[in-house]
C-alpha cells in the first residue's frame, strides 16, 4: 500500500515551517479555520464550498495525491 | 512532457505542447537570457523548420555539455555548489511566475568547475497555491548527502551511488540520530520532514490538510521563503575533515625534482608534439592536478581529474574555483570500481567508461597501487587502460623503487613475483602499441607513450 501514499502533505508542512513569517501565517489560518469551522455554520459552508472547488481543481491536477479507491 | 535525444553530437528535447508552451514563457522572462549569459543555464534555441512527429509542438537544441557526471563522483563542494545554483534559479523563476517541477542533482552539469543547468523542461508556469514540487527530491538529491557528510562525516557518494533516487527524509533522520540539533536545516527539512511525512501520508483521511492549507493561503511567497531558508541552510554547511590518506600527497616528498621534471617534459611532449593536439585529456590518479595542468599548459582544452580520495578531489575544486581556472574538471572515482550503470534498465546513468571518451589518458603513479593494493592481475590492469579507447601515458614503477617497494614489504612473499618490469612490457605491448619509453632520473620508474592496438 506504500505506493498510495502521498508525501506531498508532509512536504507543505514543512514548506511552512521553514517559510518564517510567511509560514506562520499559512499554519495560523488554516487552525483558524478549524476552530471557526466547529463552531459556524457559515464558516462550515465557506470551507466546504472551497474545497469543493479545490477538488475539482485536483481533479485536472496528475499531482494530485492518488485515491486508493480509484484502483 | 519532454524529451532528450541525441543526434550525433547535437543535443534535442523534443516538447509536447504543454512543454513547449512553458518554454515559450520562460524563454519570454529576464531571468532566463540572463542566467544563460551567465552561463548557469545550458545555451538553448529552438530548432525551426524540422518535421514534428504527431505529439510534440516543437523541438530545441542544447549546448552540449563535453563530460557528463553525476553526483557521486562529486566532491562535497561541488554537490553544494549546484546546490546553490537550483536554488537560485528556482527563486529567480518564482519572482517571474515559473518554477522547477523537479530539484534533482542530476540536472546540474559542470563545465570544468562550472555548474550548469540543463532541465530546461523543468521549468514550468506556477500554479497558484501549489507546494514547490521539487522539494522532497530536493532534499533527497541535495540537501541530505550534504547534511550526511557535513554532520556524520559519511561520505555521500557511495549513498547516491547506492540509490539514484538519493536519501530519504526518514533514512536522513535515522543516520543523523541526535547529531546536528543545532545545525540550521536539521529540523525543519529533516526531523519535521520526516515526520511530517509519516504523520500526513495517507491520502485517505478524512482531512484534507493538503486543500486546507492551500485555503489558508499556501503560495509563491512561502515558497520563496522556504528556498531562502533552505539557501541560509546549504550556504552555511561545510566539511571539515583536513586529513586523508592522500591529503599530504601533494607536496611529492618522495620524488626527486628531476622526476617531476621529466614526467612534466614527457607530458607536455606527449601532448604538444602530437599531430593533432588532444582536446580531452583524462588524468587518472591526478591528486593536485599538477599533471591536469601541464596537460592544461601543453595545449589540451579539458582536462578530467579522477581521484579516488575525496578529500582530495575537493581540495583541487576548491583550489581550481579560487583560481578562477575552470578547465579541469575534478571527479571522485575509484579506478577498481569505477562508476557502472544505473537507474531504469540499469541505463539511465551511463558507465564512466562508456560516459567519457577521452583523446589522452594519463595514468602516473596509478599502476603499482592497482597492482599491489587492489591486486589487479597486470594483463587486467592494460585491459581497463585499453576499454578507455585513447592513446596513454602510462608510468610503471619498478620492484625497488622505493613507493612500490613500500607496498611490496607488507605482501606475504612470493605472492606478488609477477609484478616486474619484463612482465609489464609483455601485459602493455599485447594490448598497446609502444611509441617511446624512457626511464625516470631516479632509474626505477619507467614511462610510455603507447596507442592502443
Amino acid at each position: 500500500m506504500l505506493s498510495y501514499l502521498d508525501p506531498g502533505t508532509g512536504g507543505m508542512i514543512a514548506a511552512a515551517f521553514a517559510g518564517g513569517a510567511a509560514g506562520f501565517g499559512v499554519l495560523f489560518r488554516m487552525y483558524g479555520h478549524r476552530v471557526l469551522g466547529l463552531f459556524s455554520k457559515k464558516h462550515r459552508a465557506q470551507a466546504e464550498a472551497a474545497r469543493a472547488e479545490l477538488a475539482v481543481e485536483d481533479d485536472e491536477d496528475e499531482t494530485a495525491p492518488k485515491r486508493a479507491s480509484t484502483v | 512532457m519532454s524529451r532528450v535525444y541525441r543526434d550525433g553530437d547535437t543535443v534535442l528535447r523534443g516538447m509536447n505542447a504543454e512543454a513547449f508552451a512553458d518554454f515559450q514563457h520562460l524563454a519570454a522572462t529576464r531571468f532566463f537570457s540572463a542566467a544563460v549569459e551567465r552561463g548557469d543555464i545550458v545555451r538553448t534555441e529552438v530548432v525551426d523548420g524540422v518535421e514534428l512527429p504527431d505529439d510534440w509542438a516543437g523541438v530545441l537544441r542544447h549546448e552540449r555539455i563535453e563530460v557528463v557526471t553525476y553526483p557521486y563522483e562529486w566532491p562535497f563542494e561541488m554537490l553544494r555548489d549546484a546546490a546553490l545554483l537550483q536554488l537560485r534559479l528556482t527563486r529567480e523563476a518564482i519572482a517571474e511566475k515559473l518554477i522547477t517541477k523537479d530539484a534533482s542533482s542530476y540536472n546540474v552539469q559542470f563545465a570544468g568547475t562550472r555548474p550548469v543547468f540543463i532541465d530546461i523542461g523543468s521549468f514550468e508556469r506556477l500554479r497558484k497555491a501549489e507546494p514547490w514540487p521539487g522539494y522532497r527530491q530536493f532534499c533527497e538529491l541535495f540537501l541530505n548527502p550534504l547534511l550526511v557528510q557535513a554532520i556524520r562525516d559519511v561520505p555521500f557518494q557511495p549513498l547516491l551511488r547506492g540509490s539514484v533516487h538519493g536519501i530519504s527524509p526518514v533514512v536522513t533522520a535515522d543516520m543523523l540520530g541526535g547529531a546536528g540539533r543545532l545545525t540550521k536545516g536539521v529540523f525543519t527539512h529533516v526531523k519535521l520532514h520526516a515526520r511530517a511525512e509519516l504523520r500526513y501520508a495517507d491520502a485517505d483521511k478524512e482531512r484534507d490538510v493538503k486543500a486546507e492549507l492551500k485555503r489558508a493561503g499556501f503560495g509563491p511567497g512561502l515558497i520563496d521563503a522556504q528556498l531562502k531558508n533552505l539557501e541560509k541552510a546549504i550556504a552555511g554547511l561545510k566539511w571539515d575533515k583536513q586529513r586523508s590518506t592522500w591529503s599530504d600527497y601533494g607536496d611529492r616528498s618522495h620524488y626527486t625534482d628531476r622526476d617531476l621534471d621529466a614526467k612534466d617534459e614527457f607530458v607536455r611532449v606527449t601532448i604538444s608534439g602530437a599531430a593533432q593536439t588532444p582536446r580531452l585529456v583524462l588524468d587518472l590518479g591526478a591528486n593536485d592536478g599538477r599533471f591536469s595542468r601541464t596537460a592544461l599548459a601543453a595545449g589540451a582544452s579539458l582536462v578530467v581529474a579522477v581521484d579516488s580520495d575525496d578529500l582530495v578531489v575537493d581540495r583541487l575544486y576548491r583550489d581550481l574555483r579560487e583560481e578562477g581556472e575552470r578547465r579541469i574538471l575534478p571527479l571522485v572515482l575509484d579506478l577498481s570500481d569505477p562508476s557502472p550503470g544505473l537507474g531504469w534498465r540499469s541505463r539511465e546513468r551511463l558507465s564512466f567508461v562508456d560516459r567519457v571518451r577521452a583523446d589522452l589518458v594519463l595514468c602516473l603513479a596509478v599502476v603499482h597501487h592497482l597492482a599491489l593494493t587492489n591486486t589487479v592481475p597486470l594483463d587486467e590492469i592494460v585491459t581497463f587502460l585499453a576499454d578507455l579507447g585513447a592513446p596513454i601515458v602510462v608510468e610503471f614503477p619498478h620492484r625497488d623503487d622505493p613507493m612500490a617497494s613500500r607496498l611490496l614489504a607488507r605482501k606475504r612473499e612470493g605472492v606478488f613475483d609477477a609484478y616486474d618490469l619484463p612482465n609489464w612490457d609483455k601485459a602493455l605491448e599485447r594490448q598497446f602499441k609502444v611509441h617511446d619509453r624512457i626511464t625516470l632520473p631516479s632509474g626505477t620508474r619507467t614511462l610510455y607513450r603507447c596507442t592502443p592496438r
